[in-house]
């Protein structure tokens, strides 16, 4: 997996602008990992729409155990 | 060589900050194009997150890079903050001061919070200045800024003052008897023993483990307000009572602060007054006969024991 490859996928997100747009403009939880695994791909990242799910699972896990 | 690009933080906002190793990282949530208009901070967070995008590609920064991009990005200038005592009527002010669209008002951000106790020594009114500057970045039409803080922000009224000197604050605070039944009813945070570390309120493990959760929650609310009482000789400073709420808002508190609005504006606040603070689609109900009816006598007695003294000099403060 892929949670390293998501990472890098973070970071290349990050540097580009562009295809933050792109991802901030895309609606809808379905459309959004489906178009997130795409633009991933395309920039030969190993991630596909699981891992997406996964990274968006761990995201607010995470978030949700921060102290009150 | 390698050269480190600093990151682009405008459209950014903190949303949380963390600790590791004794050391800051700021946790920054894309937000440009949403407004900021929840009674409380986390639930415009909750709401920024709607957008996947947003919870899953956030930026994590060191206090320095915070402290760069306010240096280039200053916000609004704060213009009033509120401190209060919980459960005083604290969110119906800072949802009427959000009524109009030229207010920003942030209230009780963690962020902030965090800044406010941060943990070792550090340039705590800097940082303090630097998340302000950050979190109170002009947004749409606002043209001012208002904080509320979180109750127990009160004890850190020194470090507030040195770094905002200039800014005038109101503490807002009720009958104890009634905040302690709301608590009773459903428990603040602070008011929890353990749920924040006991010397925040200058107490240690031992003084909570003697107290029960009653009197704990009122010794909290004790310390909070002598914390305010320190400040009555404050030219900047404003001591309020629930009861004159909400009318002491559209009137007084505006004057205080210098704030000019149009009368659509103030219409506008005072329709505010009408709805509960904490829900919108409710009407508000002044519930102070009710809670005192609701009042035990363990209730009564802890809030005279703990609290009797200090609403007294909370009133005279006025």
């Amino acid at each position: 997996m892929s949670s390293d490859a998501f990472a890098e996928f973070r970071r290349a997100v990050l540097a580009d602008p562009e295809l933050q747009e792109d991802l901030l403009a895309t609606e809808g939880r379905r459309e959004f990992i489906e178009r997130a695994a795409e633009r991933a791909q395309a920039l030969g990242f190993e991630v596909d729409q699981a891992d997406v799910e996964a990274a968006l699972r761990t995201g607010r896990r995470e978030w949700n155990q921060r102290w009150v | 060589m390698g050269v480190t690009t600093a990151p682009v933080l405008s459209g950014w906002t903190p949303v949380r900050v963390d600790w590791r190793d004794g050391t800051a990282v700021v946790d920054w949530c894309r937000t440009d194009g949403v407004p900021f208009t929840e009674p409380f901070f986390d639930q415009t967070v909750e709401t920024c997150f709607r957008h996947p995008f947003r919870l899953l590609f956030r930026q994590q920064t060191s206090i320095d890079d915070l402290g760069t991009f306010a240096a280039t990005h200053p916000g609004l200038e704060p213009a009033g903050f509120v401190f209060h005592m919980s459960r005083c009527g604290s969110t119906l002010v800072s949802q009427m001061l959000a009524s109009t669209s030229a207010h920003l008002v942030l209230s009780e951000a963690p962020p902030i919070d965090s800044l406010l106790r941060a943990p070792g020594a550090g340039p705590r009114a800097e940082w303090l200045r630097w998340m302000m500057a950050a979190l109170g970045q002009p947004r749409g039409p606002a043209r001012r800024l208002f904080v509320k803080f979180d109750a127990w922000s009160a004890l850190q009224l020194p470090l507030v003052r040195r770094a905002f000197p200039e800014v005038p604050w109101i503490f807002l605070f009720r009958d104890p008897v009634e905040v302690l039944v709301s608590h009773m009813r459903r428990r603040g945070a602070h008011v929890i023993p353990g749920a924040l570390p006991a010397e925040t309120f200058g107490m240690t493990a031992a003084d909570v483990a003697r107290l029960s959760p009653l009197d704990y929650a009122a010794a909290v609310l004790a310390r909070i307000c002598e914390a305010a009482l320190e400040w009555t000789d404050d030219s900047h400073a404003t001591f309020v009572d629930y009861s004159r709420l909400p009318g002491f808002v559209v009137g007084e508190l505006l004057d205080a602060w210098s704030v000019r609005l149009s009368g659509g504006d103030c219409q506008r606040m005072r329709e505010a007054a009408e709805r509960d603070a904490k829900n919108s689609a409710v009407p508000f109900l002044r519930d102070a006969a009710r809670k005192r009816a609701q009042a035990t006598d363990e209730i009564t007695a802890a809030a005279d024991r703990w609290l009797g003294p200090v609403y007294e000099r909370l009133w005279h403060a006025q």
